[in-house]
Parts: C-alpha cells; structure tokens; sequence
C-alpha cells in the first residue's frame, strides 16, 4: 500500500509536468492547426538559456529565468513568422509545415550540441527538502513544481476565458475563416498563441531542470510528453489535456508496479493507443463538428 | 574498399528512400517510423540467420510479413482519424522500437546488439565482401525500384495522386480513400524491412542505434531533396546525403562533432528545400515537359476516334433498369443541426428517371447541408435517403458512385496539378489496377483495360470539348473549362443519377450556355439530373421540376415557371 501511495504520488508529480507542457503545445495546435514539432527546440533553448546565464555568468536566477521565457516566446515567433507563415502563405499543405518545423527541430538542437557539447548540464539552485507523509516521500522542489504547473495551466484557461484576447483566440480556433470576417487579425493572434505556447513551454523546461539536467537532446522526449497529454486528453480542450497529463503521469508511474523501468514509455504508447482506437476524441474532448460546406 | 562500402550504404538507402518515398510523397503521410521498420527487418534477418540457420531471403521475407502487420495495426485505425495521429503513433512506434531493442537485451543484445550475422549465400555464392555484395545490393534495388514504378505508374498511384489533390473530391468519385493510403503505407514499410534484412547480412550487426529516429529523419530529407513523389529523386536524394556528408568526414577538424555537424546540415536542408524548392531537385513532371511526348500521345490516340462522344460511341453509360414511374432518388424527412442552429429539417425531396430537377433557395437555406448528406459527405440525424428502392442513409461516401450516384463540388475542385486526361481516368469506376495484387499478377488485363478506358475517357473529353487539351495540367485550364472537365468526371463515372451543384456559377453567358446543353445532353441519354442553381435562368431553361428551400425545409415544388413567377417566393429568394 505504501509504495502504491508513493507511485501514485510519483504520477502525480510527473503527470503535472507533463499536463504544463501538453497545455503548451496544445494552445498552438489547436489554434493554428500547425503541427509545430520544433517546440522540443523551445524546451532545450530556454533552459539552455536559463542554465548559462545562471551557472556560467553569474546573471540572477530570476531575470535569467525571465530572459529563458523572452527568449522562448522571440524563438516561437520567429519559427511562426519566417518559417511557418510562408508556407501557408503559398498555400503549402500541413506536411510541408510539419517538415519545416522537423528541420527546425534537428538543426536547433544539433546547433547547440555543436556548441555546447553534449554533457549534461544541471541547474542546481533549489534546495530539495524531502518531505515524509506517512509512508509518502517527496521533496519540496516537488511541491514547488507541482504548484507552478498547475499556476501557469490555470493562468492560461483563465486567460483564454475571461480576456478578450483569449475569446479572440478561442474564435480563431474554432473557425478561423469566421474569425477573419468578423475583423481579427489571424497573423497576430498566430503570433500572440505561439509566444504563450513557448512561455509555458520555457516555464516548464525551467522547473524540470531543476530536477533534471538538461542535455541537447532533451526537447524531443518533452514534445512527446506534450503530443500525448494532448492526444490522450482530447485536442482543443485544455482541461482534458491536463486530465491527459495527469493520467499519462499516473500509468507510467503505477507501471513500475509491474514491470521495469525501462518499460515505462511503451505502457504510456500502450495508454495512448486504446485511448485513441476506441475514443478518437480523446478523453475529454469532442468530436469536431464537420462544419457546412457553405 | 572504403568507397565500395559506401556504394553498398547508398543501394541499402536508396531501397529505404524510394520506399518512403511511396508513403510521404505519393501518399502524402509522414511516417517517424521507417528506420524502427529498417531495424525490426534487420533484427528478423539477423535472429533467423544465426539462431535457425535459414537462408537470408527466409528472414527478408518474413521480415516483410510482420512489417506488414504491424504496418496495419498502426495505419489502419489512425489513418481515418487524422493524418496528425499517423505522425504520433508511427513516432511512437520508432521510440518503443528503440526501447524494446534495449530492453530486450536478452535476445537484441541491448545496446550492444547482435553481432557475427552470418554472411548471405545464394545459388552457392557468397557475398563475402562489400565488393561482391554491390550486384546483391544492386539487383535488389532495381527490382523494388521496379516494384515502386510499377505501383506508381498505375491507375493506383494516379489515385493516390488524386487523395493528395483533394482527399474528399476522390471519395466522391468512389475511391475507397483509406485502402489506398493503408495498402501504401503497409508495402513502403514491407520494402523498408526487406532493406533491413539486406543490412543486417551486409554489416553483419545490427544495434538500437543504426535504427533510431535520427536515421528516420534523414530519410525523409532524402526523399524532400530529391523530390517528393518522383522515384529517381529519392535515388539521387540517397546517394547525395550518404556521400556528402560522409565527404564531411575528410574535413580535419571535424572528428568530434561529425554526427551533429550531419544533422544540422539536414536540418537546414530541410528547411530551406520546402521554403524555397518544395518540389526537390528532381520534381515530379520532371520528365514530362517534353512537347515531342504530347506529339507521341495524340499520335497514339488517334486510332481511337477521339471525334466520337459519349452518344455515339458508348455502350449503355451505365444505364440501369429500374422502374420509370418510381423516384430514383429519394429523401425522407432529413433533418441536421449544427450546435444551435437547425441547417436542415424535414428535407424531402424525389428524383424522376431521367428528368432534371432544380432545388433552388436563398443563401445559407440549407441545400449544401442536404447535398452532402444525400451523397454520403455528412450523416443526417433524422430521416431516410432511399436511392433505386434502397435505403442508403449513412452509407459511406465512396459507396455511392458505383450505386450510380455522384455530385459535383460547387467551386469545381478538380485535381489542379494533375492532366486534364488524368482528371477524367481517375474517375472512372472498376478499374483493376487500382488494386495493387492485379497490378502485378494480371498486368495483361491491367494493361488492356488501361487502353480501354483510355478510349473512353478521351470519349469524355470530346462530349465537353476539351480533348485537345488532354494532355495539359488542369490548373491551366479557364475556369469555365474546369467547369467543364468537372462534368467530363462525372461522366467517367457512369453514373445514372449527377447531382451538379451550382454548374453555371462564376462563368460569363456564353459558357452558361455551353453548360445547358450540355446537361441537356445528359438528359436525354437517361441520366437524371439534379441541379442546385442561383441563375435563375438556367432553372427556367433546363428544369423539369423546381424544389424550393428555405429555412432548411423544402416549402414549395412545381414546373419551373410556376416556381419562378411566385411572388412570395421571389420576396424569399430576393430577401425583399
């Protein structure tokens, strides 16, 4: 019982990570319909920036984490605007777009490899306490975590309900060709989505190398954590993306209780694939509506 | 020996990239997995030749046969979703790959992997050398090139050039959208495998990271440079990224950060090529700019009496029997609603043999809703749709062509980057070599009704003008002639009952003209005709019988003028 309360609390932890960083993604998916797979870029940039300016160059952690979340959002929208945006401009197919985004993916992380190396660098600044709960361990970066996911995803669903760019944001997802005829302005609100997605991606790149150092190579194991959330949870639904996390979270960890660790990414695709084979919508999502064709 | 090796590494990728190149250029799909297929033929070959002794070819084969049901497993469901869905499962299928490889150490060796693969042996020759394996690796790479040309070259292949075009316009002319593109993806990933095996006997080891998601990547710039949907692009594409960036590798300097150098190379690649050249080096109408070869077609055609139309030349065009005094086509009662708002309700509407009838509204009264439900593209939420006695309601799309019934798309959506020819061969119905296992087993009966329809579809052309320009890419055509070649499609299609929607919109008088009699034509061969039309001249001039909607429902039906000449419609109509 202990140790299923401690894998549970395990999966919790994990799980609101990976519900931060699904939530990233999914804004700009669902948004802008672009199948943006250089967001693992944005992670390792930012926590790359964060982990320099902190470790080699003395800056302060706070405006070094403040320069990591500019420089992610300045990263976004460059991927949007000169790379992205003329393709659709020419009428390029969503495959084109994903390539592009591919590329950007592998060169960005290759640059930085070539640069600074493939060690791995950690960002030792938080002091972790553990904290025993009965048979339950955990450490207080863990709760500082849990609590900044949790913020930043609350933050953006308050956002996108309550301002009014957030409903200018919502009506360019649900019908962008509306959007454009009732006067919104589709390139800046492209712009406006892809600078929250890489923020929140930074935030969470941030808080996981606190926990673990960050390597050249730690920006495609975070997107898929970020297409699965989305997926399992439903696309175009932030709560569900959130549930999906939680749930991603909950059945790599509880996995353990069966079989080895190295075994724990196959039972999430396993999750994920049933999940999708017999509720396409996932789990809280809906089935997209065919709009009329007039 | 060095250079011979890295001739033997381009075959081995040329067999991967040409094979991609079925999936991301023909098909249009991107797969993240086709080096874990690379690797899961490899590790076959490698278990069944050093644990069970067999032949190299036992393990090619059966390599083949689980990639093609793993293939399946992966492709089937989540290609009808969405095409996004492919790239997450076939990229979480390269990363479980690459985890199974390590974690299974016991037979996979781990990160180690499995080394002393036996060396390959036929007909008593061994290929002991990298030197003896180039004919191997060479005949091997000519027979899948073959294999790929074949299947490309097909009435296959021009379909799945259509689904890239316009995915729902090729439904609507029959095609079964997912076979095509699950049947592409199954044997794209059989020949990956079969390259894998043919590795893992040349290298004689396999290990979890020749397979890994780096490798998959470089594939699918092979095949961007080269140039999507043209086989010898991904040739060329193979062996340019096997020796340019082995080249790197002589640059002093380089020893250590060679493999990341690599990628970031790739990586701009891939950028720059769909900024600036998406259609890669070789494009795909590379080899067809040729006039000689148009001059070689219409020379071939001729004997074909292209001056003969459908009237004259045609045997029944799909003239079926059923009862002149029944209504063909029928709706009962179809109602549909979109969140809050009620497009649709109580819809009934019946279709005469051989008579034209004309549904005619207001904008936004529902008649598209009701077309696409009738033709399958949208399931109602109440009612009936009986078509020939049949009730067909919630029949999937490409059904209903071969039934003997089509519709027209309102802003034409002919396939623009294709032929004119092409446009009207890809709609016709039946065609055995839009099934890959004929292509290859009956190409005598392939190949002979190729002809046929060839004829034909040249036949289609003359009715509507447009022969003489068979030959050239449709996006150059008027937009009065693309209207024009949308009506060419449905006749390939040979069904009984078209339903045109909107045919004389945005073209000028004289071309209305042309239209009308031409759908006046259709009629009096027996087709029935229904039209939604805003030119409410055309309805006057070509309409048996008038329909009109509003609201969603139908709320008026009579002759033509009677319709037409009512006030209180007209205030409707008008918005008066």
């Amino acid at each position: 019982m202990g140790l299923f309360l401690q894998l549970v609390m395990r999966g919790l932890i994990s799980g609101s990570l990976y519900a931060l960083l699904g939530t990233s993604w999914g804004i700009i998916y669902s948004t802008t319909r672009t199948f943006h797979f250089a967001h693992g870029f944005i992670y390792t940039a930012a926590a790359y920036v964060i982990v320099l300016l902190t470790m080699n160059a003395g800056v302060p952690l706070i405006l070094s984490l403040i320069l990591g979340l500019v420089s992610a959002a300045l990263l976004g929208c460059a991927c949007e605007a000169f790379a992205y945006r003329p393709i659709r401009e020419r009428g390029g197919s969503q495959l084109s777009i994903f390539l592009t985004a591919m590329g950007i993916m592998i060169f960005g992380e290759n640059i930085i490899h070539i640069i600074f190396g493939p060690n791995p660098r950690p960002l030792s600044v938080f002091p972790e306490v553990p904290i025993f709960w009965g048979p339950v361990t955990f450490t207080t970066l863990d709760v500082v975590s849990v609590a900044a996911a949790w913020a930043a995803i609350v933050f953006l669903l308050m956002f996108l309900k309550y301002t009014k760019l957030g409903k200018v944001i919502r009506a360019v997802s649900s019908n962008p060709e509306k959007a454009i005829t009732v006067g919104i302005n589709a390139q800046q609100t492209f712009l406006l989505v892809f600078s929250l997605g890489s923020i929140l991606m930074a935030w969470g790149a941030f808080f996981s190398t606190l926990n673990t150092p960050v390597t050249p190579f730690a920006g495609i194991p975070a997107l898929l954590m970020a297409f699965i959330a989305v997926f399992l949870g439903g696309v175009g639904s932030s709560g569900g993306t959130a549930v999906g996390g939680l749930v991603m979270g909950l059945a790599e960890s509880l996995s353990l209780f069966l079989m080895p660790a190295q075994y724990k990414l196959i039972v999430t695709f396993t999750v994920l694939f049933f999940v999708v084979l017999f509720k396409p919508e996932g789990i809280l999502g809906m089935i997209e509506q065919t709009k009329k064709e007039n | 020996m060095y250079w011979f090796h890295i001739l033997d590494l381009s075959l081995i990728y040329v067999i991967l990239a040409i094979s991609l190149n079925l999936i991301l250029g023909y098909g249009g799909m991107a797969s993240m997995a086709h080096a874990a297929f690379f690797g899961l033929g490899g590790y076959i070959a490698a278990l069944m030749s050093i644990h069970l002794g067999y032949n190299f070819l036992v393990g090619i084969v059966i390599g083949m046969l689980a990639a093609g049901i793993i293939g399946g497993l992966i492709a089937l469901p989540f290609i009808r979703i969405k095409e996004e869905y492919l790239i997450l499962f076939t990229l979480a299928f390269q990363m479980v790959f690459f985890h199974l490889t390590m974690a299974l150490y016991k037979v996979t060796g781990g990160d180690s992997g499995l080394v002393n693969i036996p060396r390959p042996e036929l007909f008593s020759l061994r290929f002991s050398n990298a030197l003896s394996y180039i004919p191997l690796l060479l005949a091997f790479a000519i027979v899948f090139f073959i294999i790929c040309w074949r299947i490309t070259k097909s009435p296959f292949g021009r379909v799945l050039k259509g689904i890239r075009e316009d995915e729902k316009v090729i439904l609507s002319l029959g095609k079964n959208v997912i076979k095509f593109k699950v049947l592409i993806f199954i044997i794209g990933t059989g020949i990956a495998t079969a390259a894998g095996g043919l590795f893992a006997h040349y290298s004689i080891y396999v290990a979890p990271n020749i397979f890994n998601l780096d490798v998959s990547i470089i594939l699918i710039v092979m095949v961007v440079l080269g140039g999507a949907a043209n086989l010898w692009g991904s040739v060329l594409g193979a062996f340019l990224l096997i020796i340019i960036p082995e080249s790197l590798s002589f640059i002093p300097g380089t020893g250590e950060i060679i493999a990341p150098l690599r990628l970031c190379l790739f990586g701009s690649m891939l950028i720059l090529f769909m900024r600036f050249r998406p259609e890669g080096l070789i494009p795909e109408y590379f080899f067809l700019k040729g006039r000689g070869s148009q001059k070689a077609f219409f020379k071939m055609i001729e004997g074909f009496k292209i001056s003969e139309t459908i009237s004259t030349g045609a045997k029944g065009s799909g003239k079926i029997d059923y009862p002149h005094d029944k209504p063909i086509l029928e709706t009962k009662n179809i109602s549909k609603r979109f969140g809050g708002l009620q497009a649709v309700k109580d819809f009934s509407v019946s279709l005469k043999m051989g008579k034209i009838t004309a549904i005619v509204g207001p904008n936004g009264c529902g008649k598209t809703t009701a077309f696409n439900m009738i033709t399958g593209f949208l399931p109602p939420d109440e009612g009936k749709i009986y078509f020939q006695g049949e009730d067909i309601t919630n029949r999937p799309a490409h059904q209903l062509p071969k039934r003997g019934l089509v519709r027209s798309w309102q802003d034409v959506r002919i396939f623009q980057g294709m032929t004119v020819l092409d446009n009207v061969l890809v709609a016709e119905q039946n065609q055995s070599g839009e099934e890959i296992l004929k292509i290859f087993l009956m190409p005598w009966k392939v190949r002979g009704e190729m002809n046929e329809n060839l004829k034909k579809a040249m036949r289609y052309l003359n009715t509507v003008g447009l022969a003489e320009k068979a030959l050239e890419i449709a996006g150059n055509l008027s937009y009065a002639e693309q209207k024009l070649l949308a009506i060419a499609r449905l006749l390939a299609t040979e069904a009984q009952v078209v339903l045109l929607d909107e045919p004389s919109s945005g073209i000028d008088p004289t071309w209305v003209q042309k239209i009308i009699t031409l759908i006046r034509k259709l009629a009096d061969m027996g087709k029935t005709i229904c039209i939604v039309e805003h030119n409410l001249d055309v309805i006057r001039e070509i309409s048996d019988s008038v329909y009109f909607v509003a609201g969603g429902t139908v709320i008026a039906e009579g002759r033509a003028e009677e319709i037409i000449s009512d006030p209180k419609l007209g205030e409707i109509y008008f918005g008066m």
